[in-house]
């Protein structure tokens, strides 16, 4: 007698071990195959997911490498700051007072680098964010009303990137090629519907 | 709707994206790349204009990919974890996403919902999974048949 839960065990875990008789039962028994449906369809929401956590750890990882990298570059400069002028290298320059405690000016020359004073040039990628992120965002940094008619498509979440020079028009022309929902600007208010 | 935008910042805008649906349909990175690469290359050597490039994108790579899909064999579906039908494949992949989520949420008890999340969602094995939740083998491997069969009388009875 097949066993059912053995075969959608198999399906699961060992697809390649299944014989081709095992994937013929798979397809004409409904509940196996329905079962089986339900697997490949919770497969390729969580593919569509997967991507966004190894996203988000990569950009994790990259986060927490400048964040040291920053440490060792400020350590570094200011032991080089800090350090006397010192010509030759056989011989060990005591630290003196004034070596060890540096001064605001000694600091000051450390090249730290310099944030783009206007931050609104900057652009942002939503990634698997919501509309109503999205909207959210557009309606502060180019401060326009919104109009929501539709609240359900609020919560549809899409990838989309803000380039910093893209005007406000582009952008909602850009938004407007999403099928799920229809979004027009007018008089600086957003419709969307 | 209209979009005077170029096909060659869709693509770019859209890469990531069109990449990500295409790997859900087919199972495979690598196929997936290919795939959203030569539609672009395509788009590209035709030179005809287009009104709405992202959505113009977004179906060209869904065609190409179901296209893909339709050459595989029930064998090599099973094995890349792909739905058995065409209908299983939704026209809005962002749509099922949200879906699976809200009925994982919904439907399943906190036990049965931390194995799917360990299993689907972070991808670890069912010894990994059960080291990680406390709980045996046997156990994961219970939890997920229970998951498939109340998502999958969910999805049914919500036309998924």
């Amino acid at each position: 007698m097949i066993d059912r839960e053995k075969i959608l065990q198999k399906a699961i875990h060992s697809p390649a071990s299944l014989s081709d008789d095992e994937i013929e039962y798979v397809l004409s028994d409904s509940e196996l195959e329905g079962l089986y449906r339900t697997y490949a369809a919770l497969k390729m929401a969580t593919r569509l997911k997967k991507h966004e956590t190894a996203h988000k750890t990569g950009l994790r990882k990259y986060a927490v490498a400048a964040s040291i990298a920053g440490v060792v570059f400020l350590v570094s400069a200011l032991i080089i700051s800090i350090r006397p002028h010192s010509h030759g290298i056989t011989k060990y320059d005591a630290p003196t007072k004034e070596s060890v405690a540096p001064t605001p000016d000694s600091l000051a020359v450390m090249p730290v680098p310099q944030e783009n004073p206007d931050s609104t040039l900057q652009g942002r990628t939503f990634n698997n964010e919501t509309l109503g992120e999205i909207l959210d965002y557009i309606s502060n940094k180019y401060r326009c009303s919104l109009k929501i008619e539709d609240r359900d498509v609020l919560g549809i979440r899409m990838y989309f990137e803000i380039s910093g020079n893209q005007s406000l028009d582009e952008i909602v022309r850009q938004l407007d090629t999403f099928e799920s929902f229809d979004i027009s600007i007018d008089s600086h208010t957003i419709t969307v519907r | 709707m209209n979009n005077d935008t170029d096909i060659e910042t869709a693509y770019s805008v859209q890469r990531v994206r069109l990449i990500r649906m295409a790997e859900a349909i087919v199972g495979s990175h690598a196929d997936a790349e290919d795939i959203v690469q030569s539609v672009i290359l395509r788009i590209i050597e035709q030179g005809e204009p287009i009104s709405a490039p992202m959505s113009y994108l977004n179906t060209a790579v869904r065609n190409e990919a179901v296209g893909h899909w339709r050459k595989l064999n029930a064998r090599q579906r099973i094995e890349q974890s792909l739905p058995l039908n065409e209908e299983d494949i939704p026209a809005d992949l962002d749509r099922l996403s949200i879906a699976v989520d809200k009925a994982v949420e919904s439907q399943l008890a906190p036990a049965v919902r931390r194995v799917v999340r360990s299993v689907f969602y972070s991808g670890n094995s069912y010894i990994k999974a059960a080291g990680e939740l406390g709980i045996s083998p046997s156990t994961v491997n219970k939890h997920i048949v229970t998951a498939l069969r109340v998502l999958r009388k969910y999805f049914k009875s919500h036309e998924l």
